[in-house]
């Protein structure tokens, strides 16, 4: 016992008062002490048989045991209570946010279109003005390119934003959709999913305008030029991006409304020229002139027939989006369906603890906070409480 | 008195509470009712405090003190929440009388538990308090420290100034 503040006459006062009470025998100038606790013991109230009865009474009645009643201790049932709403709460909110759904590494997921961003996009950049900038150095006239967006690379675990492409063809203006993606999966499944591709853009209305697959393991790549109805472009890209991982995706638009008008104004010219030639010819008295005439009908045939196809190449590609889309081999993209079974069953294990992570980070997120302000709020009562205690302590004479 | 008396579970637990009981009832009552000065609400308190430790007997720990400490510091929360109550509705309380009369023979004896009563109650609140639990209660220093949520030598400290306190109230020479 540690009395370093008392004086040793207190402190040999303070251990005898220990004996005392413990039934020993101490020095003669501690029996003064010894009398005083025999008085302070006497003259405090005695129970009595009567009181104790009564004591008695309550306490048996109040140890009988309750039938229903949990046997848990409070604060451990509150503990665990606290626990499982917790997890609950974590559960749903994992369930809730998706994370199940995108917690298997790299497994195909579809990835529904979304509107890209004003940026640089090299690859789709150039895919976007390909085409215009081929006719215009054919014809001599520039492309308008209006509202050209460029997009991004798209990370492969995409999750499942379905929202469409804002509509970019309101009318009276022709636009002209593109788009490039990118797919990983293993040497194994290029050709598969190489045939799938051509499957998914067929049943959608497409074409496939070019396409090289190449398997040499490691080295394998295919590449396709596909084209699709503009409407059927979501559609298309859902449908690839489940075929296998998502390693990017570009989207753009491109109002090609001006180059439309400006190649049907022209072949309007051609024509009423034409017609104009053909009325010259029939009213042609001489020979020279008539060849001279028809001389000057072949050249414009020839410009009408250029123009006529440049229309159509601009209705085309007004109606029809283009999707240039590339396979690469990807080690680890040996997702489900993919590999062995040992693969799958490790890929399943760690979906399903990343998933147990998920859900353990929003437990703590949840719990933590929660039992910050519990503690604390508790803490308080606690201290509020005693400290009322002792005031009414102090208040009594 | 085994540390361990209300840690077991089964058909020997009641047997230890009884044992519990037995040995701690009647010193329980007596600083219950010296505090509040009242008999019935002392046994209300002393029957709720052996109610409370026996639903809590799961949470006692021995490390922490005595059984007959816990179970005083449970009376003790009791009795100061009773006097909240009664500090709430202004209930006034007079001396206690005891329950059996006459009991003291001795003339020298009952002027003597007088002029202590007394004493005592000239004492401070908290000062009537430390000495009640120390010489009723039978604790030990450090016991008496956890239930004031004080240091063992400041409850020491506390003790001897009271206990010089009711010497001189007591009019009795150190």
């Amino acid at each position: 016992m540690s009395r370093s503040e008392l004086s040793p006459a207190a402190s040999a006062e303070l251990a005898a008062l220990d004996a005392i009470l413990a039934g020993e025998a101490v020095a003669e100038e501690h029996l003064e002490l010894a009398a005083l606790v025999d008085s302070v013991r006497a003259q405090a109230p005695a129970m009595g048989a009567a009181s104790a009865q009564r004591i008695e009474a309550r306490l048996a009645a109040a140890r009988k045991p309750r039938r229903g009643r949990i046997a848990l201790a409070r604060p451990r049932l509150a503990l665990a209570g606290g626990t499982a709403f917790a997890l609950v709460v974590a559960l749903a909110a994992v369930l809730g946010s998706g994370a199940l759904g995108g917690g298997a590494g790299n497994a195909p997921q579809p990835l529904a279109p979304r509107s890209i961003p004003a940026g640089a996009g090299p690859a789709l950049h150039s895919l976007a003005r390909k085409p215009a900038a081929a006719f215009g150095a054919a014809s001599g006239v520039t492309a308008a390119t209006g509202s050209t967006a460029v997009g991004t690379p798209v990370a492969p675990t995409g999750g499942k934003a379905t929202r469409p492409l804002p509509n970019t063809n309101p009318a009276g203006r022709l636009v002209a959709r593109n788009a490039s993606l990118t797919l990983a999966t293993t040497p194994g499944q290029m050709q598969t999913v190489a045939d799938e591709v051509v499957a998914s853009t067929v049943r959608l209305g497409g074409i496939v305008e070019s396409s090289s697959v190449d398997v040499h393991g490691m080295a394998s790549y295919a590449s396709f030029d596909l084209s699709v109805p503009s409407g059927k472009l979501p559609a298309l890209i859902g449908a690839l991006s489940s075929l296998a991982a998502v390693r990017a995706l570009d989207q753009g638009t491109s109002d090609i409304t001006n180059s439309y008008d400006a190649a049907a104004a022209t072949l309007a010219e051609e024509k009423a020229q034409h017609a104009a030639l053909v009325r010259s010819l029939a009213a042609a008295t001489t020979l020279a002139e008539q060849q001279a005439i028809e001389a000057k009908l072949r050249a414009l045939d020839t410009k009408i027939a250029a123009s006529s196809h440049r229309v159509g190449l601009l209705v085309s590609r007004g109606h029809n989006a283009l999707v240039a889309l590339a396979i690469v081999p990807a080690q680890a993209a040996a997702g489900a369906g993919a590999g062995g079974p040992v693969n799958r069953a490790l890929n399943d294990a760690l979906a399903v603890l990343d998933v147990v992570l998920a859900i353990a980070l929003v437990a703590l997120a949840i719990l933590l906070p929660t039992g910050l302000v519990v503690v604390g709020l508790w803490w308080s009562a606690v201290s509020l409480r005693q400290r009322s205690r002792e005031r009414a302590l102090a208040a009594t004479r | 008195m085994s540390a361990a008396l209300l840690s077991d579970s089964g058909a020997r637990e009641a047997e230890r509470f009884e044992a519990l009981y037995r040995a701690c009832a009647a010193d329980l009552f007596a600083y219950v009712a010296s505090l509040l000065r009242d008999r019935s609400a002392a046994e209300d308190v002393t029957a709720l405090a052996f109610e409370r430790a026996y639903r809590r007997r799961g949470l006692f720990e021995a490390r922490r003190g005595s059984e007959r400490a816990w179970l005083f510091a449970i009376a003790r929360n009791a009795a100061l929440d009773e006097l909240r109550r009664r500090q709430r509705s202004s209930r006034l309380v007079g001396e206690i009388a005891d329950d059996e009369p006459g009991f003291e023979a001795d003339d020298e004896l009952a002027e003597r538990r007088l002029v202590v009563r007394r004493a005592l109650a000239t004492l401070e609140a908290r000062e009537r308090e430390v000495v009640l639990l120390k010489f009723v209660g039978r604790l030990s220093n450090s016991e008496l420290a956890r239930i004031l949520k004080c240091s063992e030598t400041a409850a020491g400290t506390r003790l001897h100034r009271a206990i010089v306190r009711l010497r001189e109230a007591c009019d009795v020479p150190q």
